[in-house]
Protein backbone atom coordinates (compact mmCIF):
# COMPACT_ATOMS: atom_id res chain seq x y z
CA UNK A 1 0.00 0.00 0.00
CA UNK A 2 1.27 3.44 -0.98
CA UNK A 3 1.39 6.20 1.63
CA UNK A 4 -0.66 9.33 0.79
CA UNK A 5 2.46 11.50 0.88
CA UNK A 6 6.23 11.15 0.56
CA UNK A 7 6.78 13.51 3.46
CA UNK A 8 8.36 11.53 6.27
CA UNK A 9 8.16 12.30 9.96
CA UNK A 10 11.35 13.75 11.45
CA UNK A 11 13.65 11.07 12.90
CA UNK A 12 16.01 10.80 15.81
CA UNK A 13 18.42 7.87 15.85
CA UNK A 14 20.55 6.40 18.60
CA UNK A 15 18.29 7.43 21.49
CA UNK A 16 18.66 5.21 24.56
CA UNK A 17 15.37 3.85 25.96
CA UNK A 18 16.53 5.03 29.40
CA UNK A 19 17.20 8.59 28.16
CA UNK A 20 14.22 9.73 26.18
CA UNK A 21 14.36 13.54 25.84
CA UNK A 22 10.77 13.91 27.03
CA UNK A 23 10.81 17.64 27.63
CA UNK A 24 12.35 18.45 24.23
CA UNK A 25 9.91 16.17 22.42
CA UNK A 26 6.96 17.86 24.08
CA UNK A 27 8.26 21.38 23.47
CA UNK A 28 9.10 20.72 19.80
CA UNK A 29 5.39 20.05 19.32
CA UNK A 30 5.66 17.81 16.27
CA UNK A 31 5.88 14.07 15.62
CA UNK A 32 9.28 12.40 15.91
CA UNK A 33 10.31 8.84 15.05
CA UNK A 34 12.80 7.34 17.50
CA UNK A 35 14.38 4.56 15.46
CA UNK A 36 15.21 1.43 17.39
CA UNK A 37 14.27 2.96 20.75
CA UNK A 38 12.89 -0.31 22.14
CA UNK A 39 14.75 -2.83 19.95
CA UNK A 40 16.18 -4.38 23.10
CA UNK A 41 12.77 -5.31 24.58
CA UNK A 42 12.39 -9.09 25.03
CA UNK A 43 8.94 -8.77 23.41
CA UNK A 44 10.52 -7.22 20.29
CA UNK A 45 13.19 -9.94 20.20
CA UNK A 46 10.58 -12.70 20.57
CA UNK A 47 8.55 -11.16 17.73
CA UNK A 48 11.62 -11.03 15.50
CA UNK A 49 11.99 -14.78 15.94
CA UNK A 50 8.33 -15.47 15.14
CA UNK A 51 4.76 -14.38 15.79
CA UNK A 52 4.20 -17.60 17.73
CA UNK A 53 7.08 -16.80 20.08
CA UNK A 54 5.69 -13.33 20.69
CA UNK A 55 2.27 -14.84 21.46
CA UNK A 56 3.80 -17.33 23.90
CA UNK A 57 5.82 -14.56 25.51
CA UNK A 58 2.69 -12.49 26.10
CA UNK A 59 0.78 -15.53 27.39
CA UNK A 60 3.49 -16.09 30.01
CA UNK A 61 2.25 -12.91 31.78
CA UNK A 62 -1.48 -13.45 31.35
CA UNK A 63 -3.51 -13.34 34.57
CA UNK A 64 -6.83 -14.72 33.28
CA UNK A 65 -8.63 -11.38 32.90
CA UNK A 66 -10.98 -10.53 30.07
CA UNK A 67 -10.27 -7.62 27.75
CA UNK A 68 -12.39 -5.60 25.34
CA UNK A 69 -11.87 -7.41 22.03
CA UNK A 70 -13.11 -6.52 18.54
CA UNK A 71 -14.08 -9.16 15.98
CA UNK A 72 -14.83 -8.50 12.31
CA UNK A 73 -15.54 -10.51 9.17
CA UNK A 74 -12.66 -11.21 6.75
CA UNK A 75 -14.33 -8.93 4.15
CA UNK A 76 -13.70 -5.78 6.20
CA UNK A 77 -9.96 -6.42 5.78
CA UNK A 78 -9.20 -5.07 9.21
CA UNK A 79 -10.69 -1.61 8.60
CA UNK A 80 -12.44 -0.94 11.93
CA UNK A 81 -15.13 1.39 10.80
CA UNK A 82 -18.87 1.77 10.14
CA UNK A 83 -21.21 -0.26 7.98
CA UNK A 84 -21.99 1.15 4.52
CA UNK A 85 -25.11 2.96 5.72
CA UNK A 86 -23.37 4.51 8.73
CA UNK A 87 -26.01 2.94 10.98
CA UNK A 88 -23.72 0.81 13.07
CA UNK A 89 -20.13 -0.26 13.44
CA UNK A 90 -18.82 -2.92 11.06
CA UNK A 91 -17.61 -5.19 13.88
CA UNK A 92 -18.63 -6.68 17.20
CA UNK A 93 -17.00 -6.08 20.54
CA UNK A 94 -17.02 -8.71 23.28
CA UNK A 95 -15.30 -9.09 26.61
CA UNK A 96 -12.98 -12.02 25.98
CA UNK A 97 -10.14 -13.61 27.96
CA UNK A 98 -6.90 -12.35 26.38
CA UNK A 99 -5.58 -15.89 25.88
CA UNK A 100 -8.60 -16.70 23.69
CA UNK A 101 -7.89 -13.62 21.58
CA UNK A 102 -4.24 -14.62 21.20
CA UNK A 103 -5.21 -18.19 20.28
CA UNK A 104 -7.66 -16.86 17.67
CA UNK A 105 -4.87 -14.76 16.17
CA UNK A 106 -2.51 -17.75 16.25
CA UNK A 107 -5.04 -19.99 14.45
CA UNK A 108 -5.30 -17.60 11.50
CA UNK A 109 -1.61 -16.60 11.21
CA UNK A 110 -1.16 -18.24 7.81
CA UNK A 111 -4.42 -17.16 6.17
CA UNK A 112 -4.52 -14.61 3.36
CA UNK A 113 -7.84 -13.12 4.51
CA UNK A 114 -8.35 -13.97 8.16
CA UNK A 115 -11.23 -12.74 10.30
CA UNK A 116 -10.21 -9.43 11.87
CA UNK A 117 -9.29 -9.58 15.56
CA UNK A 118 -8.18 -6.60 17.61
CA UNK A 119 -7.54 -5.67 21.19
CA UNK A 120 -7.11 -1.94 21.48
CA UNK A 121 -6.08 0.39 24.27
CA UNK A 122 -5.91 -2.22 27.04
CA UNK A 123 -4.16 -1.34 30.30
CA UNK A 124 -1.10 -3.60 30.45
CA UNK A 125 -0.95 -4.00 34.21
CA UNK A 126 -4.59 -5.12 34.30
CA UNK A 127 -4.12 -8.19 32.10
CA UNK A 128 -0.38 -8.76 31.65
CA UNK A 129 1.16 -7.88 35.03
CA UNK A 130 4.94 -8.11 34.94
CA UNK A 131 5.26 -7.51 31.20
CA UNK A 132 6.53 -4.01 31.82
CA UNK A 133 9.36 -5.19 34.09
CA UNK A 134 11.54 -5.78 31.02
CA UNK A 135 9.50 -3.98 28.35
CA UNK A 136 9.12 -0.38 29.42
CA UNK A 137 10.50 3.13 29.14
CA UNK A 138 12.02 5.25 31.89
CA UNK A 139 9.73 8.13 32.84
CA UNK A 140 12.22 10.21 34.76
CA UNK A 141 11.08 13.69 33.78
CA UNK A 142 9.47 15.73 36.59
CA UNK A 143 6.36 16.14 34.40
CA UNK A 144 5.50 12.48 35.14
CA UNK A 145 5.53 12.90 38.92
CA UNK A 146 1.90 13.99 39.11
CA UNK A 147 0.78 12.47 35.83
CA UNK A 148 2.02 8.90 35.49
CA UNK A 149 1.59 7.76 31.88
CA UNK A 150 -1.09 5.19 31.07
CA UNK A 151 0.62 2.15 29.51
CA UNK A 152 -1.60 0.23 27.11
CA UNK A 153 -1.18 -2.66 24.72
CA UNK A 154 -2.71 -3.04 21.25
CA UNK A 155 -2.78 -6.49 19.67
CA UNK A 156 -4.23 -7.67 16.37
CA UNK A 157 -3.76 -8.89 12.86
CA UNK A 158 -3.82 -6.62 9.82
CA UNK A 159 -5.72 -3.48 10.79
CA UNK A 160 -6.59 0.05 9.83
CA UNK A 161 -7.91 2.54 12.35
CA UNK A 162 -9.13 5.67 10.60
CA UNK A 163 -7.63 9.03 11.45
CA UNK A 164 -8.69 10.47 14.79
CA UNK A 165 -7.16 12.52 17.57
CA UNK A 166 -6.51 11.72 21.23
CA UNK A 167 -6.43 14.26 24.02
CA UNK A 168 -3.13 13.18 25.67
CA UNK A 169 0.41 13.18 24.27
CA UNK A 170 1.45 9.81 22.94
CA UNK A 171 4.60 7.69 22.78
CA UNK A 172 4.00 4.65 20.61
CA UNK A 173 6.34 1.66 20.68
CA UNK A 174 6.04 -0.71 17.75
CA UNK A 175 6.88 -4.10 19.29
CA UNK A 176 5.76 -6.76 16.80
CA UNK A 177 4.84 -6.30 13.12
CA UNK A 178 5.15 -3.20 10.92
CA UNK A 179 3.01 -0.14 11.49
CA UNK A 180 2.32 3.04 9.55
CA UNK A 181 1.12 6.28 11.11
CA UNK A 182 -0.29 8.95 8.80
CA UNK A 183 -0.23 12.16 10.81
CA UNK A 184 -1.95 15.54 10.44
CA UNK A 185 -1.67 18.67 12.58
CA UNK A 186 -4.82 19.59 14.57
CA UNK A 187 -5.87 22.37 12.16
CA UNK A 188 -6.64 19.75 9.48
CA UNK A 189 -9.87 18.65 11.19
CA UNK A 190 -11.99 20.40 8.57
CA UNK A 191 -10.20 18.56 5.72
CA UNK A 192 -10.53 15.16 7.37
CA UNK A 193 -14.35 15.05 7.47
CA UNK A 194 -14.91 13.57 10.93
CA UNK A 195 -17.71 11.03 11.38
CA UNK A 196 -20.42 10.95 14.05
CA UNK A 197 -19.57 11.86 17.64
CA UNK A 198 -21.44 8.73 18.65
CA UNK A 199 -21.09 5.82 18.07
CA UNK A 200 -17.41 5.74 17.21
CA UNK A 201 -15.22 2.71 16.44
CA UNK A 202 -12.87 3.41 19.33
CA UNK A 203 -14.13 6.28 21.45
CA UNK A 204 -13.11 9.21 19.23
CA UNK A 205 -14.73 10.49 16.05
CA UNK A 206 -12.85 9.20 12.99
CA UNK A 207 -12.21 10.61 9.53
CA UNK A 208 -14.73 9.41 6.95
CA UNK A 209 -12.13 9.65 4.19
CA UNK A 210 -10.93 6.36 2.75
CA UNK A 211 -7.23 7.18 2.39
CA UNK A 212 -6.68 4.23 0.05
CA UNK A 213 -9.28 5.55 -2.43
CA UNK A 214 -10.23 9.13 -1.53
CA UNK A 215 -13.49 10.43 -2.99
CA UNK A 216 -12.46 14.00 -3.79
CA UNK A 217 -15.98 14.89 -4.88
CA UNK A 218 -17.32 14.27 -1.42
CA UNK A 219 -14.14 15.20 0.42
CA UNK A 220 -12.46 17.91 -1.69
CA UNK A 221 -10.60 19.38 1.27
CA UNK A 222 -8.71 16.12 1.72
CA UNK A 223 -6.26 17.32 -1.00
CA UNK A 224 -5.23 20.05 1.40
CA UNK A 225 -4.94 17.51 4.22
CA UNK A 226 -2.56 15.46 2.05
CA UNK A 227 -0.45 18.60 1.68
CA UNK A 228 -0.15 18.82 5.45
CA UNK A 229 0.29 15.10 6.10
CA UNK A 230 3.40 13.20 7.12
CA UNK A 231 4.02 9.47 7.35
CA UNK A 232 5.92 7.45 9.92
CA UNK A 233 6.70 3.86 8.93
CA UNK A 234 7.69 1.84 11.98
CA UNK A 235 9.56 -1.44 12.18
CA UNK A 236 9.54 -3.58 15.33
CA UNK A 237 11.64 -1.78 17.92
CA UNK A 238 10.89 1.73 16.59
CA UNK A 239 9.00 4.33 18.57
CA UNK A 240 7.01 7.38 17.55
CA UNK A 241 6.15 10.43 19.58
CA UNK A 242 3.29 12.66 18.52
CA UNK A 243 1.75 15.55 20.40
CA UNK A 244 -1.73 15.65 21.88
CA UNK A 245 -4.52 16.35 19.39
CA UNK A 246 -2.62 15.39 16.23
CA UNK A 247 -4.78 13.36 13.88
CA UNK A 248 -3.40 9.90 13.12
CA UNK A 249 -4.47 6.99 10.97
CA UNK A 250 -2.88 3.75 12.13
CA UNK A 251 -2.23 0.72 9.95
CA UNK A 252 -0.72 -2.57 11.03
CA UNK A 253 0.52 -4.73 8.17
CA UNK A 254 1.37 -8.17 9.51
CA UNK A 255 -0.47 -11.30 10.59
CA UNK A 256 0.41 -10.49 14.19
CA UNK A 257 1.09 -6.99 15.49
CA UNK A 258 1.68 -5.65 18.96
CA UNK A 259 2.10 -2.04 19.96
CA UNK A 260 2.61 -0.58 23.39
CA UNK A 261 1.81 3.06 23.96
CA UNK A 262 2.03 5.61 26.72
CA UNK A 263 -0.48 8.40 27.00
CA UNK A 264 0.18 11.23 29.30
CA UNK A 265 -1.11 14.66 30.04
CA UNK A 266 0.64 17.52 31.77
CA UNK A 267 -2.63 18.95 33.08
CA UNK A 268 -3.89 18.41 36.62
CA UNK A 269 -6.26 15.46 37.05
CA UNK A 270 -9.14 17.64 38.25
CA UNK A 271 -9.46 19.13 34.78
CA UNK A 272 -12.31 17.65 32.74
CA UNK A 273 -12.06 16.26 29.24
CA UNK A 274 -12.56 19.11 26.75
CA UNK A 275 -14.97 16.81 24.87
CA UNK A 276 -17.45 17.48 27.71
CA UNK A 277 -17.04 21.21 27.12
CA UNK A 278 -17.56 20.63 23.40
CA UNK A 279 -20.76 18.66 23.94
CA UNK A 280 -22.03 21.28 26.33
CA UNK A 281 -21.20 23.95 23.75
CA UNK A 282 -23.37 22.07 21.23
CA UNK A 283 -26.17 22.26 23.78
CA UNK A 284 -25.57 25.86 24.79
CA UNK A 285 -24.14 27.69 21.78
CA UNK A 286 -24.21 26.13 18.34
CA UNK A 287 -27.81 26.79 17.36
CA UNK A 288 -28.01 30.41 18.54
CA UNK A 289 -28.19 33.25 15.99
CA UNK A 290 -24.93 33.96 14.14
CA UNK A 291 -24.58 37.42 15.71
CA UNK A 292 -24.87 35.96 19.21
CA UNK A 293 -22.41 33.19 18.38
CA UNK A 294 -19.94 35.78 17.07
CA UNK A 295 -20.28 37.69 20.34
CA UNK A 296 -19.76 34.52 22.39
CA UNK A 297 -16.63 33.81 20.37
CA UNK A 298 -15.18 37.07 21.71
CA UNK A 299 -16.18 36.06 25.22
CA UNK A 300 -14.55 32.63 24.91
CA UNK A 301 -11.43 34.16 23.38
CA UNK A 302 -11.22 36.52 26.33
CA UNK A 303 -11.81 33.98 29.12
CA UNK A 304 -10.63 30.66 27.69
CA UNK A 305 -8.49 30.78 24.57
CA UNK A 306 -6.57 34.01 25.19
CA UNK A 307 -3.87 34.52 27.81
CA UNK A 308 -5.09 33.13 31.16
CA UNK A 309 -3.80 36.21 33.03
CA UNK A 310 -5.63 38.81 30.95
CA UNK A 311 -9.13 38.51 32.49
CA UNK A 312 -7.72 38.87 36.02
CA UNK A 313 -4.78 41.21 35.48
CA UNK A 314 -6.83 44.34 36.22
CA UNK A 315 -8.55 42.87 39.30
CA UNK A 316 -7.27 42.66 42.89
CA UNK A 317 -6.24 39.12 43.90
CA UNK A 318 -9.08 38.62 46.37
CA UNK A 319 -11.59 39.15 43.55
CA UNK A 320 -10.09 36.60 41.12
CA UNK A 321 -12.31 33.66 42.10
CA UNK A 322 -12.36 31.14 39.29
CA UNK A 323 -10.54 33.61 37.05
CA UNK A 324 -7.46 32.76 39.10
CA UNK A 325 -5.54 29.51 38.58
CA UNK A 326 -7.72 26.53 39.50
CA UNK A 327 -6.73 24.13 42.23
CA UNK A 328 -8.35 21.00 43.62
CA UNK A 329 -10.77 22.97 45.81
CA UNK A 330 -11.76 25.57 43.23
CA UNK A 331 -12.30 22.80 40.70
CA UNK A 332 -14.62 21.04 43.15
CA UNK A 333 -16.69 24.18 43.63
CA UNK A 334 -16.91 24.75 39.89
CA UNK A 335 -17.94 21.12 39.32
CA UNK A 336 -20.66 21.31 41.98
CA UNK A 337 -21.97 24.52 40.49
CA UNK A 338 -22.03 23.06 36.98
CA UNK A 339 -23.68 19.82 38.10
CA UNK A 340 -26.32 21.85 39.81
CA UNK A 341 -26.90 24.21 36.88
CA UNK A 342 -26.91 21.46 34.26
CA UNK A 343 -29.65 19.65 36.11
CA UNK A 344 -32.76 21.42 34.89
CA UNK B 1 -45.17 -9.50 36.10
CA UNK B 2 -42.35 -7.03 36.12
CA UNK B 3 -40.88 -5.17 33.18
CA UNK B 4 -37.66 -3.55 34.40
CA UNK B 5 -35.93 -1.26 31.91
CA UNK B 6 -32.99 1.09 32.12
CA UNK B 7 -34.38 4.48 33.11
CA UNK B 8 -33.60 7.36 30.75
CA UNK B 9 -34.83 10.92 30.33
CA UNK B 10 -35.91 10.44 26.69
CA UNK B 11 -38.25 7.45 26.84
CA UNK B 12 -39.36 8.14 30.42
CA UNK B 13 -39.32 11.93 30.44
CA UNK B 14 -43.00 12.22 31.43
CA UNK B 15 -43.26 9.42 33.97
CA UNK B 16 -44.51 10.04 37.49
CA UNK B 17 -44.58 7.77 40.51
CA UNK B 18 -47.23 7.60 43.22
CA UNK B 19 -45.09 7.81 46.33
CA UNK B 20 -47.88 7.73 48.91
CA UNK B 21 -48.50 4.13 47.94
CA UNK B 22 -45.88 2.21 49.88
CA UNK B 23 -47.07 -1.25 48.95
CA UNK B 24 -46.01 -2.54 45.60
CA UNK B 25 -47.17 -5.69 43.89
CA UNK B 26 -46.00 -8.72 45.82
CA UNK B 27 -45.24 -6.84 49.06
CA UNK B 28 -46.93 -9.44 51.24
CA UNK B 29 -44.24 -10.68 53.60
CA UNK B 30 -44.18 -10.09 57.34
CA UNK B 31 -40.55 -9.07 57.08
CA UNK B 32 -38.65 -6.89 54.61
CA UNK B 33 -34.98 -7.04 53.67
CA UNK B 34 -32.82 -4.52 55.44
CA UNK B 35 -29.16 -3.61 55.17
CA UNK B 36 -26.34 -2.56 57.52
CA UNK B 37 -26.28 0.81 55.76
CA UNK B 38 -29.67 1.59 57.35
CA UNK B 39 -29.49 -0.39 60.62
CA UNK B 40 -29.18 2.84 62.64
CA UNK B 41 -32.56 4.05 61.31
CA UNK B 42 -34.26 0.66 61.21
CA UNK B 43 -33.34 -0.36 64.77
CA UNK B 44 -35.42 2.48 66.25
CA UNK B 45 -38.68 0.92 65.09
CA UNK B 46 -38.21 -2.61 63.80
CA UNK B 47 -36.70 -5.82 65.17
CA UNK B 48 -33.72 -6.75 62.96
CA UNK B 49 -33.43 -10.51 62.50
CA UNK B 50 -31.38 -12.74 60.24
CA UNK B 51 -32.43 -15.44 57.82
CA UNK B 52 -30.46 -17.89 55.74
CA UNK B 53 -31.00 -17.70 52.02
CA UNK B 54 -32.70 -20.92 50.90
CA UNK B 55 -30.27 -21.50 48.00
CA UNK B 56 -26.96 -19.93 48.95
CA UNK B 57 -27.07 -20.42 52.74
CA UNK B 58 -25.88 -16.83 53.13
CA UNK B 59 -27.32 -14.76 55.95
CA UNK B 60 -29.64 -11.87 55.13
CA UNK B 61 -30.95 -9.24 57.52
CA UNK B 62 -34.68 -8.58 57.69
CA UNK B 63 -36.81 -6.04 59.53
CA UNK B 64 -39.85 -7.68 61.11
CA UNK B 65 -43.06 -5.84 60.18
CA UNK B 66 -45.77 -8.34 61.13
CA UNK B 67 -46.53 -11.43 63.15
CA UNK B 68 -48.89 -13.48 60.99
CA UNK B 69 -47.89 -14.80 57.61
CA UNK B 70 -48.17 -11.99 55.05
CA UNK B 71 -49.04 -9.39 57.70
CA UNK B 72 -47.57 -5.88 57.59
CA UNK B 73 -48.49 -3.91 60.70
CA UNK B 74 -46.85 -0.78 59.27
CA UNK B 75 -49.24 -0.54 56.35
CA UNK B 76 -52.48 1.37 56.75
CA UNK B 77 -54.16 0.70 53.45
CA UNK B 78 -51.22 1.41 51.19
CA UNK B 79 -49.74 4.11 53.45
CA UNK B 80 -46.61 3.32 55.48
CA UNK B 81 -47.10 4.35 59.12
CA UNK B 82 -43.54 3.93 60.41
CA UNK B 83 -41.36 7.05 60.78
CA UNK B 84 -38.57 5.42 58.78
CA UNK B 85 -39.51 3.49 55.65
CA UNK B 86 -36.96 0.72 54.96
CA UNK B 87 -35.01 1.43 51.75
CA UNK B 88 -36.26 -1.71 50.01
CA UNK B 89 -39.83 -0.40 50.42
CA UNK B 90 -39.08 3.29 49.89
CA UNK B 91 -37.37 2.62 46.57
CA UNK B 92 -40.85 2.01 45.09
CA UNK B 93 -40.84 0.72 41.51
CA UNK B 94 -37.08 1.19 41.05
CA UNK B 95 -34.40 -1.46 40.86
CA UNK B 96 -30.64 -1.47 40.60
CA UNK B 97 -29.18 -2.69 37.36
CA UNK B 98 -25.62 -2.81 36.19
CA UNK B 99 -23.98 -1.47 33.13
CA UNK B 100 -20.50 -2.36 32.01
CA UNK B 101 -18.39 0.52 30.91
CA UNK B 102 -14.80 0.71 29.85
CA UNK B 103 -12.67 3.22 31.65
CA UNK B 104 -9.02 3.43 30.57
CA UNK B 105 -9.37 0.05 28.88
CA UNK B 106 -10.66 -1.67 31.99
CA UNK B 107 -14.14 -2.95 32.61
CA UNK B 108 -16.07 -1.25 35.37
CA UNK B 109 -19.45 -2.40 36.58
CA UNK B 110 -21.56 0.63 37.32
CA UNK B 111 -24.89 0.58 39.12
CA UNK B 112 -27.68 2.22 37.11
CA UNK B 113 -31.34 2.89 37.87
CA UNK B 114 -33.97 0.61 36.37
CA UNK B 115 -37.72 1.14 36.62
CA UNK B 116 -40.46 -1.50 36.53
CA UNK B 117 -42.85 -0.13 33.91
CA UNK B 118 -45.55 -2.63 34.96
CA UNK B 119 -45.66 -1.36 38.54
CA UNK B 120 -49.10 0.26 39.08
CA UNK B 121 -47.47 3.22 40.85
CA UNK B 122 -45.82 4.26 37.57
CA UNK B 123 -47.98 6.55 35.42
CA UNK B 124 -47.97 9.84 33.49
CA UNK B 125 -50.70 11.69 35.41
CA UNK B 126 -50.11 11.90 39.13
CA UNK B 127 -47.32 11.58 41.63
CA UNK B 128 -43.72 12.72 41.75
CA UNK B 129 -42.12 13.53 38.39
CA UNK B 130 -38.82 11.77 37.69
CA UNK B 131 -37.33 14.43 35.47
CA UNK B 132 -37.20 18.20 35.37
CA UNK B 133 -38.57 20.20 32.45
CA UNK B 134 -35.49 19.83 30.26
CA UNK B 135 -34.49 16.33 31.28
CA UNK B 136 -32.46 16.93 34.44
CA UNK B 137 -32.96 14.59 37.40
CA UNK B 138 -35.86 15.65 39.62
CA UNK B 139 -35.34 15.71 43.42
CA UNK B 140 -37.41 12.53 43.81
CA UNK B 141 -35.18 10.63 41.38
CA UNK B 142 -32.09 11.86 43.21
CA UNK B 143 -33.65 10.61 46.45
CA UNK B 144 -34.33 7.22 44.84
CA UNK B 145 -30.74 7.03 43.57
CA UNK B 146 -29.61 7.55 47.17
CA UNK B 147 -31.90 4.75 48.38
CA UNK B 148 -30.62 2.41 45.71
CA UNK B 149 -27.05 3.05 46.77
CA UNK B 150 -28.04 2.36 50.41
CA UNK B 151 -29.30 -1.01 49.13
CA UNK B 152 -26.38 -1.68 46.80
CA UNK B 153 -23.69 -0.78 49.31
CA UNK B 154 -25.69 -2.57 52.00
CA UNK B 155 -25.72 -5.82 50.03
CA UNK B 156 -21.93 -5.71 49.70
CA UNK B 157 -21.31 -4.71 53.32
CA UNK B 158 -23.91 -7.17 54.59
CA UNK B 159 -22.25 -10.15 52.92
CA UNK B 160 -18.95 -9.43 54.63
CA UNK B 161 -20.52 -8.41 57.93
CA UNK B 162 -22.80 -11.42 58.34
CA UNK B 163 -20.01 -13.80 57.31
CA UNK B 164 -17.86 -12.23 60.04
CA UNK B 165 -20.73 -12.63 62.58
CA UNK B 166 -20.95 -16.28 61.55
CA UNK B 167 -17.19 -16.79 61.84
CA UNK B 168 -17.25 -15.42 65.38
CA UNK B 169 -20.25 -17.59 66.28
CA UNK B 170 -22.41 -14.55 66.99
CA UNK B 171 -25.52 -15.75 65.20
CA UNK B 172 -27.87 -18.14 66.99
CA UNK B 173 -31.22 -19.54 65.85
CA UNK B 174 -34.23 -18.21 67.68
CA UNK B 175 -37.92 -18.99 67.90
CA UNK B 176 -39.81 -15.82 68.69
CA UNK B 177 -42.76 -16.59 70.93
CA UNK B 178 -45.10 -13.67 71.23
CA UNK B 179 -48.15 -13.61 73.48
CA UNK B 180 -50.42 -10.99 72.04
CA UNK B 181 -53.55 -11.78 74.05
CA UNK B 182 -54.35 -14.54 76.53
CA UNK B 183 -55.44 -16.80 73.72
CA UNK B 184 -53.46 -15.31 70.83
CA UNK B 185 -49.85 -16.41 70.53
CA UNK B 186 -47.48 -16.29 67.57
CA UNK B 187 -44.32 -18.34 67.16
CA UNK B 188 -41.96 -17.19 64.45
CA UNK B 189 -39.39 -19.75 63.38
CA UNK B 190 -36.46 -19.79 61.01
CA UNK B 191 -34.75 -16.63 62.26
CA UNK B 192 -31.36 -16.00 63.76
CA UNK B 193 -30.33 -13.21 66.14
CA UNK B 194 -27.10 -11.87 67.56
CA UNK B 195 -26.30 -13.85 70.68
CA UNK B 196 -25.94 -11.47 73.62
CA UNK B 197 -23.83 -13.99 75.54
CA UNK B 198 -21.40 -14.65 72.71
CA UNK B 199 -21.07 -10.97 71.90
CA UNK B 200 -20.26 -10.28 75.54
CA UNK B 201 -17.74 -13.13 75.57
CA UNK B 202 -15.71 -11.95 72.54
CA UNK B 203 -12.03 -11.44 73.38
CA UNK B 204 -10.10 -8.26 72.67
CA UNK B 205 -8.68 -9.42 69.35
CA UNK B 206 -12.07 -10.43 67.99
CA UNK B 207 -13.62 -7.16 69.15
CA UNK B 208 -10.82 -5.16 67.58
CA UNK B 209 -11.14 -7.09 64.29
CA UNK B 210 -14.89 -6.58 64.11
CA UNK B 211 -14.55 -2.93 65.05
CA UNK B 212 -11.82 -2.24 62.52
CA UNK B 213 -13.97 -3.76 59.79
CA UNK B 214 -16.83 -1.50 60.87
CA UNK B 215 -19.00 -4.50 61.83
CA UNK B 216 -19.19 -4.22 65.61
CA UNK B 217 -21.71 -1.38 65.53
CA UNK B 218 -23.94 -3.51 63.27
CA UNK B 219 -23.97 -6.31 65.86
CA UNK B 220 -24.99 -3.93 68.64
CA UNK B 221 -27.64 -2.21 66.54
CA UNK B 222 -29.18 -5.57 65.59
CA UNK B 223 -29.14 -6.63 69.23
CA UNK B 224 -30.66 -3.35 70.43
CA UNK B 225 -33.39 -3.61 67.81
CA UNK B 226 -34.93 -6.59 69.65
CA UNK B 227 -36.40 -4.05 72.09
CA UNK B 228 -38.89 -3.33 69.30
CA UNK B 229 -40.52 -6.77 69.60
CA UNK B 230 -42.86 -5.63 72.40
CA UNK B 231 -43.75 -2.52 70.38
CA UNK B 232 -44.62 -4.70 67.41
CA UNK B 233 -46.85 -6.79 69.71
CA UNK B 234 -48.53 -3.56 70.86
CA UNK B 235 -49.27 -2.67 67.24
CA UNK B 236 -50.84 -6.08 66.79
CA UNK B 237 -52.92 -5.68 69.96
CA UNK B 238 -54.19 -2.29 68.77
CA UNK B 239 -55.12 -3.88 65.45
CA UNK B 240 -57.01 -6.68 67.18
CA UNK B 241 -58.71 -4.14 69.46
CA UNK B 242 -59.96 -2.44 66.33
CA UNK B 243 -57.88 0.67 66.14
Amino acid sequence: MQPITDRKTRELAGIDAARVPWRELLEAGEPVVLRGLVKGWPLVEAGRRSAVEAIDYLLSFFNGRTVGAYFGAPEMRGRWFYDDELRDLNFESRRTPLDEVLEALRRHLDEQQPPAVYVGSTTIDACLPGLRAANDLAFDDPMFERNAPLASIWIGNRSLVSAHFDAPSNMVCCAVGRRRYTLFPPDQIVNLYPGPLDPTPGGQPVSMVNFAAPDFTRHPGFREAIGAAQVADLEPGDALFYPAMWWHQVEAFDAFNVMINYWWSTSPKFMDTPMNALKHALLALRDRPESEKAAWKHVFDYYVFGPAERPRAHLPGHAHGELGPLDELKARRLRAELLNRLNR
Amino acid sequence: MTRPVLLNNVDHGHLKVLTRRAAGPGDTAHHVLTFPTEFADVQREYPILFRRHADTGEYQAVALVGLAEGENLFLDGDRWTGAYVPAIVARGPFLIGFQEREVDGERRRQPVVHIDLDDPRVNEREGEPLFLEHGGNAPYLQHVAGLLSVIQEGIETGKAMFAAFDTHGLLEPVNLEMDVLDDVRYVLRGYWTISRERLAALDGTALADLNRAGFLEGAFLALASLANVPRLIDRKRRLLAGG
